[in-house]
């Protein structure tokens, strides 16, 4: 083939270009330490990356949620604590005083207990960040239980309040106070048998105080469950959330080691055009003629 | 005597020949980078034979033609494979730029917004009684509606720059087919420098259009798929049509000659500029509006079931005036008053946050076709990505096709400058040797008349 002056600068121009051009696609990558920055880069590995910080974000969000809950269960756990403690020391003044047999000083007993009882209607009006945990869905405005001092009511509903924790599954972390009404209504009769001095109705008080004190310790070993179901759940995405990081950094993050080589590789391919080009351009007829 | 006189005469013949000769190698040389010359060459005839034969003293020069070395029929295939070139490149340059406009990556797409505005409903799904969940709720959603209506203007804005740069073109290819048609008029073939200018005239409107030539006695003829845009002395125009396709995005057209018939442009960078803002601008726009439209409409649809701090039902999240990417917009009353936005299934039930539930859950449920907003979203962006490395690596491709041709080209069109150093060696020698003859012819005659 006839070779040509203009051909011949055209032909190393684009070399040149072209080395310049890998050169510098690489330089960005090692600079950026991202191979893959828009679609374009490579559609396949993009949409992965993008799928992955997706599945990350919810990850993260499921983590916050399975904290937020933990946080809500273990205020709840821990004023049930409190009033099943409040319960026994009742059931306690109860059997004393059935065994006393000086009624003189069962006035001051009996007002223990109304204090004892006080404190429990406290705990079940416990807010966790201002909000009623044992009202359900009644979280503001009127208290889930209320002392006229003869009864409790209860005023929340059956609402459940849940945490999500995956796609489509969700945790109830609320403990609702109609579970554990019962238990200042035995209080509040032994107060009064107490009161009344009725022998018979503190044996019958004293035996219903054990019974709803057992449904108590079920309700709380519910809740103790739940709240290990989330500390497990939280565990696996932690797990998840290291290898997504992982996975998003394989689709989208240059291998520093393998672009600092292909660098390398490309800067001699350039040095070595650039090298001949310079040769190849100083050779000519007109060196030659006088 | 006579035989005298006339080797003189052909020594002066031979003299002005290398001449000549001597002039357009230099010619080629002065042109050795000239863009789109070709190299030029005298075809002599012997002249000895001629004069000989009929003692006329026809100028050795005047029957000889100067002509330029040049092949056809690559030059036919370098223009179309160009045009092929350019279209590529420009399409690959646009959907670039689309990639640009589109805010498309994976930090601070639409997609990342899209994901955090479900991600607030989470929030408030997890502390309903929360204004500051609910004002969280209110800014995510401004913003990804604010981000929708920006993304639809710039595209629109976009496809009118892509309108302007195809008018520019055209005026570009018409005012090349004038050029073309005045040089048939002064040259309708043989002069080898205007056949250059004409080639290069030629060249240049084969990158924007795709063109067909035919040589004639009346120079060449130019047709744009089939129809004729240049026929001897005379040019036709192509004229650029603007019309409104659906949901009000702009289409273009091309006709010719002030006729409505319509060119079907096939290759050039005018079929990758019309490609782009015919095809590509509206599917994104498109894509976008159902998106836009699908958000507003999916949300709306829960919330309006809903029940608010207020205890009211029925309300709209975004405006019921959504039609497309460009009107996504909250509801005005949400937007005054976040306690309004609707986060219970039951009234009076300040703790439920259900509604809210629902809304999180939206974006994993497959609402457009059988994608989620998410999964469709991806799909937009990954099919525009996968468009533009496929024209890369047509684009590439092509190159690579072009190269070859030009170097085809090149090497029989080009100039060497070894070559036409070497021809000038040459030619100076034949000039002294036929001084020479001039010479000897001097010397003889002087012997001849010393003989008297």
């Amino acid at each position: 083939m006839r070779v040509t002056n203009a051909l011949l600068s055209e032909q190393i121009i684009s070399f040149i270009a072209g080395n310049q051009e890998r050169l510098a696609n690489v330089q960005r990558q090692i600079a950026t330490s991202r191979e893959v920055s828009v679609s374009s880069d490579d559609p396949v590995r993009f949409d992965r990356a993008g799928r992955f910080k997706s599945l990350l974000s919810k990850t993260e969000q499921y983590l916050s949620n399975i904290e937020d809950g933990i946080a809500w269960i273990k205020v709840g756990t821990e004023s049930l604590d409190i009033v099943y403690r409040s319960l026994q020391q009742i059931r306690e003044l109860g059997l004393q005083s059935r065994s006393d047999a000086d009624p003189g000083a069962r006035g001051q007993v009996v007002s223990f207990v109304d204090a004892l009882i006080e404190e429990m209607v406290l705990m079940g009006n416990t807010r966790f960040m201002d909000k009623f945990i044992f009202g359900g869905t009644l979280t503001k405005g009127t208290e889930p239980f209320d002392f006229d001092g003869s009864v409790v009511t209860y005023n929340g509903n059956a609402g459940v309040l849940s945490r999500k924790v995956a796609a489509d599954t969700y945790l109830q972390i609320n403990t609702l106070g109609s579970e554990f009404v019962s238990v200042f209504g035995a209080a509040i009769a032994l107060r009064d048998a107490m009161l009344a001095s009725d022998g018979p109705a503190m044996d019958a008080a004293l035996a219903d105080i054990e019974t709803v004190g057992d449904e108590l310790l079920n309700t709380m070993a519910g809740a103790g469950s739940l709240q290990r179901k989330l500390e497990l759940t939280r565990d696996n995405l932690e797990t998840a959330r290291v290898n997504l990081t992982v996975s998003i950094s394989q689709a989208e993050d240059v291998d520093l080691t393998e672009a600092i080589l292909r660098f390398n590789a490309r800067e001699l391919g350039f040095r070595a055009a650039l090298e001949s080009s310079t040769r190849i351009m100083n050779i000519s007829i007109l060196n030659h003629l006088r | 005597m006579a035989g005298l006189t006339f080797l003189s005469e052909i020594g002066k013949q031979a003299m002005l020949l290398s001449q000549f000769k001597i002039q357009v190698t230099g010619k080629n040389i002065a042109n050795v980078n000239t863009a789109g010359y070709s190299r030029q060459r005298v075809d002599v005839n012997p002249i000895l034979p001629e004069l000989l034969a009929s003692f006329s003293l026809g100028s050795a020069i005047k029957g000889d033609t100067l002509r330029r070395i040049r092949e056809n029929f690559v030059d036919r295939q370098f223009w179309s494979q160009n045009s092929l070139l350019a279209q590529y490149n420009a399409e690959q340059s646009l959907l670039a730029q689309i990639e640009g406009v589109l805010p498309a990556s994976n930090e601070t797409g639409l997609g990342v917004m899209l994901d955090e505005f479900w991600g607030s409903w989470n929030d408030l799904a997890n502390d309903p009684e929360s204004s500051v969940a609910r004002t969280l709720v209110r800014d995510r959603a401004q913003t990804l509606a604010l981000s929708f209506n920006r993304a639809f203007e710039e595209f629109v804005s976009f496809q009118d720059t892509v309108a302007a740069e195809i008018k520019d073109r055209v005026a570009v290819v018409n005012s090349l087919a004038s050029q073309i048609a005045e040089l048939n008029k002064l040259n309708p073939g043989g002069n080898p420098d205007l056949d250059d200018q004409r080639d290069r005239l030629i060249g240049a409107m084969a990158e924007i259009v795709n063109i067909d030539v035919q040589f004639s006695e009346t120079g060449v003829a130019v047709f744009v798929s089939g129809l004729q845009l240049v026929s001897g002395r005379t040019a036709f125009e192509i004229t650029v049509q603007e019309t409104t396709g659906a949901n009000g995005v702009g289409q273009i057209s091309t006709t010719i000659g002030g006729t409505d018939r319509e060119i079907k442009i096939i290759s050039g960078e005018l079929r990758g500029l019309i490609t782009v803002h015919n095809d590509d601008i509206p599917d994104i726009l498109d894509r976008l509006d159902t998106l836009a439209v699908t958000v507003a409409e999916e949300v709306n649809a829960i919330h309006q079931t809903g029940f608010n701090l207020t205890d009211v039902t029925g309300l709209n999240f975004f405006a019921d005036t959504v039609e497309g990417a460009a009107s996504l917009a909250l509801d005005s009353a949400i937007l005054a008053n976040v306690d309004l936005i609707a986060t219970s299934d039951a009234a009076g039930e300040p703790g439920n946050g259900n509604i809210a539930k629902t809304l999180a859950d939206l974006g994993d449920k497959e609402t457009i076709g059988n994608q989620t907003i998410g999964q469709f979203y991806r799909s937009m962006v990954g099919t525009l990505g996968n468009r533009i490395q496929a024209s890369a690596f047509l684009a590439a491709n092509q190159q690579r096709i072009v190269n070859h041709l030009e170097s085809q080209r090149q090497s029989v069109a080009g100039v060497s400058m070894e070559e036409e150093m070497t021809r000038l060696v040459q030619l100076e020698q034949a000039f002294t040797a036929a001084s020479r003859l001039v010479t000897t012819a001097d010397e003889l005659t002087r012997t001849l008349l010393n003989m008297i």
